[in-house]
C-alpha cells in the first residue's frame, strides 16, 4: 500500500470524482492557478478548464450561494472556504438554503454540494483562523458533517460526500494535511456515518474525531503503562452519528472520555455526553468526562495557544480521573 | 435469549432466601419446571424451578449465599450464548491489580445523606444482591463503582466459606468415631433467628401451674362424640389463647422499629418439630374459628410441614405462638419469642398430682404447667400475667369461653 499525505488523498479523491462525473466542479479562492494554499487542486485548472475549476473572488457568501443554486440545478459543486472561520459571512446559503431546500420544496429539489473547509488550532493563526466550528453545523438539521483524520479516510469520505445527494460539510484539519498514511489501492469509498475503532480496549472509551484522534492514541499508549486499557473511537462523521459503535464500546468499558478540539461550551462532545447519559445511564461507572479547548478566543501566543486546546497529557489526566487513578 | 432466574418471593414477608444445594450444574440441560436449586427462607424450604428450557449458563449465587427477593441467582439460555455477567469479572481483576500500586490514600467516604454509587454499580449490586451500604467506594470522591461491588461480593463469598469450615473445626477434639455434619440451611436459619430474638428482645418468662381436669374432661367428651375428629390439647389451647388475646389485645402485638403494632387479627403460630428442624405454621383468625375448624387447620398444616409442602403465606403473619412439649414429658421451659411477635406460650405435660383443694383436702388432680415468654420492650409483667391468667382461667373452667 502506498503512503500519501492527507492533502494528497483529498486531491486524489476530488480528481477521481471529477473524472468520473462531469457534473463535479470545484470553486473557491486561489483554487485555479495557485491550486489552493495546500496544493489540493494543483493542476486541476489545466486538466478540467475554468468551467469546472472556478477561481472565485474573496466573496464567501457569493460563491457559496452560487454553489447552492448550481447544486439545485444538478451540478455537484465542491466549494472551499480557505478557513472554516470564514463561514460567518457565508452562513445564510448553508444554513437557510442548502440545509432547508429538500424539506421545504417537498423533495422537489435537493442540494448535492460539498463545503470543504480547513479548521483547527496549532498553527499560531490567532483568533480568526484557528477555530473548530463543527457545532455550528451539527446544530443545523439538513447538513451532514464529516471530519476525517487519516489520509485513507479523507479520500474515501470526500468521494462519498461528492456522491451524496445532500449538502455535506467536510472539515479538514490544517495540521493533518501533511501527515502521511497508508491508502488502499484502486477505487474505494468510505460510507458517511461510520465510526472507526482505532484501538480496542476494555477499561475506558475515548470518543473523538479529526486531529484529536492522534492525541488520544498517544494518550492510550501512555495509559497502557499504568495498566489502563483504552479504546479509541474515531467518529469520522459527526452527523449522522454512528451510535451503534459508541453504544457497543460504552457497554463494554462503562467509562467514557470525549475529546474535541473546539471550545468546551456547547460543543459536540456535550451532545454525545448527553446522549450517553440518556440512553446508557445504567452502563456508566463514572460520569462522562469531556476534554476540550478552554472557553476563550484562540490565542496567538504559541505558549498560550498550546495551553488553549487539548493535547495527550490532558487526555491522560481525564482518563485517570475517570478511573480514579490520579 | 438468556433467561435470568431470580430469587422468588414465597410469601408476603419474605425479603431474602438462602441458597442451598444446586441440583443442576453449569452446562446441564434443563427443562421448564426442573428444580435448579434448594432455597431456605426464614420460614420454609423450597426449590427454584427453571422458567424455560435450555442450558444452565451461569450460577450466580453459591450455596450459602443469601440473596434478596428478585436477586439474580442463575442464568438459563442457549448453548454457547454469551451473557454479560461473566464478561465483567476479568475487568474487575485487572483494575484491582492496578489499584494496588497506588499509595493507600483512603478516599474520604462522602455520604451526603445517601449512598453515592455509579449507575452501573447500582445495577450490578441489584443483580447480585449486594448491599451497597457497607461498601467503601474507590471511585472519584468515594463513589462506589462496579469493581467495588464485585470485590464485596467476592469477599463475602470468601469470608463465608472458611468461617463455616472453622465452626466445625473449633469444636472439641474430634475422635475417629465422631460424626461431623455441616449445619443444614434450616439449622442455620433457626440459629440465626433464635440468636436474633435472644439478643434483641429482653425475655421474661412467667410460669404457672393449672388444674386442667375440666379441660381434660371436655377433650374426652369432644373426641368421644366426634369419632371422625381428634382434638388435641394444642387445638384447644389455640382457641383459648386466641380468646384470651381478644380480651387483652395489647399482647397480640409486634415490635416494628420504633412502633408497636397491635394486631387486629389473631393468628396463632403452632411450633411443629421435624426431624431436620422446626417450623411454625399459622392458624389464621383463631379467635373467630370453632374448634373443628382449628383442628382441621392444624392437622392440615402439620401434614404439610412434614411433607415440606407449606407455602410462604402459611408460615407468615403469626401474632402469637404456642409451643407444646407436653408430649415429651416436659413440665415447663423458657420458650424463645418468635420475633417480631410479643409473646410465646410454652405448654408442658399434663400430670396427675396431689393438690390441696378449697376444702383443705389433698386430692388428685390433672396439672399442667404453662410458661409464657414475652418481649419486655412491648409489654410489662403485669400485662403478660393478665394474659396468662386469662388462659389459665379457660383451662380451669372451659365454660368461661362462652362469656
Amino acid at each position: 500500500m502506498k503512503q500519501i499525505s492527507v492533502s494528497h488523498a483529498i486531491k486524489e479523491g476530488l480528481h477521481e470524482e471529477m473524472l468520473r462525473d462531469k457534473n463535479v466542479i470545484v470553486a473557491g479562492e486561489d483554487m485555479g492557478k495557485m491550486g489552493n494554499p495546500f496544493g489540493i487542486t494543483l493542476g486541476f485548472l489545466d486538466e478540467f478548464g475554468p468551467n469546472r475549476v472556478i477561481e472565485t473572488p474573496i466573496s464567501e457568501s457569493g460563491f457559496t450561494g452560487m454553489a447552492v443554486g448550481a447544486a439545485m440545478r444538478g451540478v455537484r459543486p465542491v466549494v472551499e472556504l480557505m478557513y472554516v472561520d470564514f463561514i460567518g459571512v457565508a452562513m445564510d446559503p448553508v444554513m437557510n438554503q442548502a440545509a432547508k431546500m429538500r424539506y421545504m420544496t417537498g423533495g422537489q429539489v435537493n442540494v448535492p454540494m460539498v463545503l470543504r473547509a480547513p479548521m483547527g488550532s496549532g498553527r499560531r493563526n490567532a483568533g480568526q483562523h484557528s477555530q473548530c466550528l463543527e457545532t455550528l453545523f451539527t446544530n443545523i438539521p439538513g447538513l451532514k458533517v464529516v471530519c476525517p483524520s487519516t489520509a485513507a479516510d479523507a479520500k474515501g469520505l470526500i468521494k462519498s460526500a461528492i456522491r451524496d445527494d445532500d449538502p455535506v460539510i467536510f472539515l479538514e484539519h490544517k495540521l493533518l494535511y501533511a501527515t502521511k498514511g497508508e491508502i488502499p489501492e484502486g477505487e474505494y469509498v468510505i460510507p458517511i456515518g461510520q465510526a472507526d475503532v482505532k484501538r480496542e480496549g476494555k477499561d475506558v472509551t475515548i470518543i473523538t474525531w479529526s486531529r484529536q484522534v492522534f492525541f488520544a492514541l498517544d494518550a492510550a499508549k501512555q495509559l497502557e503503562k499504568d495498566g489502563i486499557d483504552v479504546e479509541v473511537i474515531d467518529l469520522r462523521t459527526l452527523v449522522p452519528l454512528d451510535w451503534e459503535t459508541i453504544k457497543k464500546s460504552v457497554v463494554k468499558t462503562h467509562n467514557v472520555v470525549i475529546v474535541q478540539e473546539g471550545v468546551k461550551r456547547s460543543g459536540f462532545a456535550g451532545e454525545i455526553s448527553a446522549q450517553i447519559m440518556e440512553e446508557l445511564f445504567d452502563e456508566l461507572d463514572s460520569p462522562v468526562e469531556r476534554v476540550a479547548a478552554l472557553n476563550i478566543v484562540p490565542p496567538f501566543s504559541p505558549t498560550l495557544e498550546d495551553a488553549f486546546f487539548p493535547n495527550a497529557d490532558d487526555i491522560v489526566k481525564a482518563v485517570k480521573k475517570v478511573v480514579n487513578l490520579i | 435469549m438468556a433467561t435470568e432466574i431470580k430469587m422468588p418471593q414465597l410469601g408476603l414477608t419474605m425479603t431474602e432466601g438462602l441458597i442451598g444445594k444446586w441440583k443442576k450444574q453449569v452446562g446441564d440441560a434443563v427443562k421448564k419446571g426442573d428444580a435448579l436449586v434448594e432455597i431456605t427462607t426464614d420460614k420454609l424450604s423450597s426449590e427454584v424451578e427453571s422458567e424455560t428450557d435450555g442450558i444452565l449458563l451461569a450460577i450466580i449465587a453459591k450455596e450459602g449465599d443469601e440473596i434478596p427477593v428478585q436477586g439474580l441467582i442463575a442464568v438459563v439460555g442457549e448453548p454457547n450464548e454469551k451473557i454479560n455477567i461473566a464478561a465483567d469479572s476479568p475487568r474487575a481483576e485487572i483494575k484491582a491489580a492496578v489499584k494496588e500500586e497506588k499509595p493507600a490514600v483512603a478516599a474520604p467516604k462522602v455520604t451526603r445523606g445517601r449512598i453515592i454509587a455509579s449507575p452501573l454499580a447500582k445495577k450490578t449490586a441489584a443483580k447480585m444482591g449486594v448491599d451497597l451500604s457497607g461498601i467503601t467506594g474507590s471511585g472519584f470522591s468515594g463513589r462506589i463503582v462496579q469493581k467495588d461491588v464485585l470485590t464485596q461480593q467476592q469477599n463475602v463469598a470468601a469470608a463465608e466459606v472458611p468461617q463455616a469450615a472453622a465452626e466445625v473445626k473449633v469444636s472439641a477434639p474430634v475422635e475417629s468415631a465422631d460424626i461431623i455434619k455441616p449445619l443444614t440451611n434450616m439449622r442455620k436459619v433457626i440459629g440465626k433467628r433464635m440468636a436474633e430474638s435472644k439478643h434483641s428482645a429482653p425475655h421474661v418468662t412467667l410460669t404457672t401451674e393449672v388444674t386442667v381436669d375440666k379441660t381434660v374432661a371436655l377433650r374426652n367428651k369432644l373426641n368421644a362424640k366426634n369419632s371422625d375428629m381428634r382434638f388435641s390439647y394444642t387445638d384447644i389451647l389455640v382457641k383459648m389463647a386466641a380468646t384470651a388475646l381478644r380480651s387483652i389485645p395489647a399482647m397480640n402485638s409486634s415490635i416494628d422499629g420504633d412502633n408497636i403494632i397491635i394486631h387486629d387479627r389473631i393468628n396463632i403460630g403452632v411450633a411443629v418439630a421435624l426431624e431436620e428442624g422446626l417450623l411454625v405454621p399459622v392458624v389464621r383468625d383463631a379467635d373467630r374459628k370453632g374448634l373443628k375448624a382449628i383442628c382441621n387447620d392444624t392437622k392440615d398444616l402439620i401434614t404439610k410441614a412434614r411433607g415440606s409442602k407449606l407455602t410462604g403465606d402459611e408460615l407468615t403473619g403469626g401474632t402469637f405462638t404456642i409451643s407444646n412439649l407436653g408430649g415429651y414429658d416436659i413440665d415447663g421451659f423458657t420458650p424463645i419469642i418468635n420475633l417480631p411477635e410479643c409473646a410465646i406460650l410454652g405448654v408442658g405435660r399434663i400430670v396427675r398430682k396431689p393438690i390441696v383443694n378449697e376444702n383443705n383436702e389433698i386430692v388428685p388432680a390433672s396439672m399442667l404447667t404453662l410458661s409464657l415468654s414475652f418481649d419486655h420492650r412491648i409489654a410489662d409483667g403485669a400485662l403478660a400475667a393478665q394474659l396468662l391468667k386469662a388462659i389459665k382461667g379457660y383451662l380451669e373452667d372451659p365454660d368461661q369461653m362462652y362469656l
